[in-house]
């Protein structure tokens, strides 16, 4: 099935990159599969009302997420359907509402708990660590805590260095948390659904800039009972000379970079990790003893960032099938500037990736010299 | 109340004697807390508290065996010797922790009683808390949600003092100690050499 799936969406990885609905449209009426096109916003607003609708101790909580139907109207309608026992709005304050979310869970509800940004997210920080992921180890079993934090993560558009930081590799360093990162609808979806039914603590990581990017999804994606397995990897694009692994928005600027390298007679194989806590270590070390060179690209800081994590997991595992060192690309070691053509110089463009695939293909410039 | 008094009194001669690792925080003194308010509740009532967990843990069905076994690290322990002095639970009979953030278990009480309300049951949650979490932030905005969600949450806060007796209270003694030391010697300065500067 999902290798159907699979092919399906390499034969659209073409539509992945830079989508404009329009476009989508006319395109998807070439292919005789039941495609639709479903944004991201509403790939998670989906997930949120079935997963709701199938178990009633499944509860929204956040700031905003009722009356105004969510900060970035991805909770929206649900107040009205399922009413405000279930759609909680909170006052401004995650310490606080965090931990009562995580008491709930305790108790065997299912909080879903929006952050409005996971930056807010480190006022609560202490509950998600030390309340959530700890205890069921602490108590030997005894008490599991079903609960999923969610919201944007990373850089979105000028908003400063206090609302842009990406989080994945604080999180994903910390066992007993789950921590999930989405790119297309169908991940959303999926992912998502699977992170609600999951007993343990997620932490799903999503990007207001991918939010309103619309993406073609399948009936079997559009199906109540669709859910993606929590560890697994994508292959995106298939490949042969580089293998490229990327997480949530880095996927569709992988693609492009993709698309870019193939005209120079590069064949990069994209991964899109959508799991990055359990990372899918057996499918990067396949991918990586086939193409034997490896560029990872994350938006978050580079210092013990995700990318490192692969680097190691490949040098450990894979050493011997490696022709050239890890590249890794990641955000600018600073706090993410205001000044708009800064702030692009701070994150991963296309073209950091391409030249990072080039110097993993050729060794033609040597590393110190292209920073 | 009195094996909880003997039991905590042998819990000290034990970390004194280091056969319990870590931190040790003992109940002694407190005991009629946890007794007054077990002899009013039932085991569907919630408890949680923070790391002075031992008699609360006793209260609620625990057995001595598992207590000692616990706090020195032994498979048979209630948390397998994984969680350690604060880290005690008994989720059959109410019992969520055992926590050891100053004030985190607060909000995380007002959650259970959260979820006793969402759930209908006609129970409540006691979060205990003490003289130093009381200052905790999170402990006003998880009272504020209560209140403002009609929550059945009873906090009960034990003032034993223990934050009297801390750090900056002695820096504060010592500063004063200082001070005064400082201006007897002036005085005495002034008095016995005529030193009187920038005085008068």
């Amino acid at each position: 099935m999902f290798r159907i799936l699979t092919q399906r969406v390499l034969g659209q990885s073409l539509l992945q990159q830079g989508i404009r609905p329009g476009a989508v449209a006319s395109a998807s009426r070439c292919f005789a599969s039941a495609a639709k096109d479903l944004t991201v916003r509403e790939a998670l607003n989906s997930a949120l009302n079935e997963e709701m609708s199938a178990d009633p101790r499944v509860l929204l909580m956040g700031e905003e997420v009722g009356e105004y139907q969510g900060a970035y109207k991805i909770t929206k309608g649900l107040l009205d359907k399922y009413g405000p026992d279930r759609v909680l709005d909170t006052p401004i304050t995650e310490a606080g509402f965090t931990g009562i979310a995580v008491g709930a869970a305790y108790h065997g509800l299912r909080p879903v708990v929006e952050f409005m940004t996971f930056n807010f997210a480190m006022q609560a920080i202490d509950h998600i660590i030390n309340s959530a992921a700890k205890t069921y180890y602490m108590s030997a079993g005894q008490i599991s805590v079903p609960i999923v934090f969610r919201g944007p993560n990373g850089a979105a558009a000028g908003v400063g260095a206090q609302h842009s930081q990406c989080y994945a590799s604080w999180y994903a360093s910390c066992p007993g948390l789950k921590v999930l990162a989405p790119y297309s609808s169908e991940d959303a979806r999926g992912l998502l659904k699977a992170a609600i039914r999951d007993p343990d603590p997620v932490v799903f990581l999503e990007n207001e800039l991918l939010y309103g990017e619309a993406f073609p999804v399948s009936a079997e994606v559009l199906d109540s009972n669709f859910a993606l397995p929590i560890g697994k990897a994508k292959i995106e694009r298939e490949g042969k000379d580089v293998t490229i692994t990327a997480f949530s928005k880095m996927v569709g600027f992988a693609l492009k970079a993709a698309e870019i390298l193939d005209k120079e007679g590069i064949s990069a194989e994209v991964i899109n990790l959508r799991s990055i806590r359990p990372l899918d270590r057996a499918a990067i070390n396949a991918s990586v003893r086939k193409t034997n060179r490896l560029v990872t690209v994350e938006e978050g800081f580079p210092q013990h960032g995700v990318g490192a994590e692969i680097c190691t997991s490949v040098v450990e595992e894979s050493f011997g099938y490696l022709d050239a060192p890890v590249e890794r690309i990641a955000g600018a070691d600073v706090p993410m500037p205001y000044a708009a053509n800064l702030e692009r110089l701070a994150l991963p463009q296309v073209e950091d990736i391409v030249r990072a695939a080039k110097r993993a293909c050729y060794r033609s410039v040597p590393m110190a010299a292209a920073v | 109340m009195a094996t909880m008094r003997r039991m905590e009194i042998a819990a000290d001669s034990l970390y004194k004697a280091k056969l319990i690792r870590g931190f040790c925080h003992l109940y002694d003194g407190q005991e009629a807390v946890c007794v007054g308010m077990e002899a009013s509740i039932n085991k569907k009532d919630c408890i949680i508290t923070a790391y002075r967990d031992h008699c609360t843990f006793l209260g609620r069905g625990g057995t001595l065996l598992e207590i000692f076994s616990e706090l020195m690290g032994r498979q048979g322990g209630c948390s397998k010797g994984k969680g350690g002095s604060m880290h005690f639970y008994k989720k059959e009979s109410g019992f969520y922790g055992g926590h050891g953030i100053v004030g985190a278990q607060v909000p995380l009480g007002c959650g259970l009683a959260f979820a006793q309300k969402y759930n209908k049951d006609e129970n409540v949650t006691f979060a205990l808390y003490g003289d130093g979490a009381a200052n905790q932030g999170q402990l006003f905005e998880a009272l504020n949600i209560s209140a403002l969600w009609d929550l059945p949450i009873i906090l009960v806060c034990e003032n034993n003092h223990c934050k009297d007796v801390n750090l900056f209270l002695l820096l504060d003694f010592l500063r004063l100690f200082f001070t005064l030391l400082l201006l007897w010697n002036r005085v005495l300065n002034g008095w016995l050499f005529g030193r009187w500067h920038g005085h008068c």
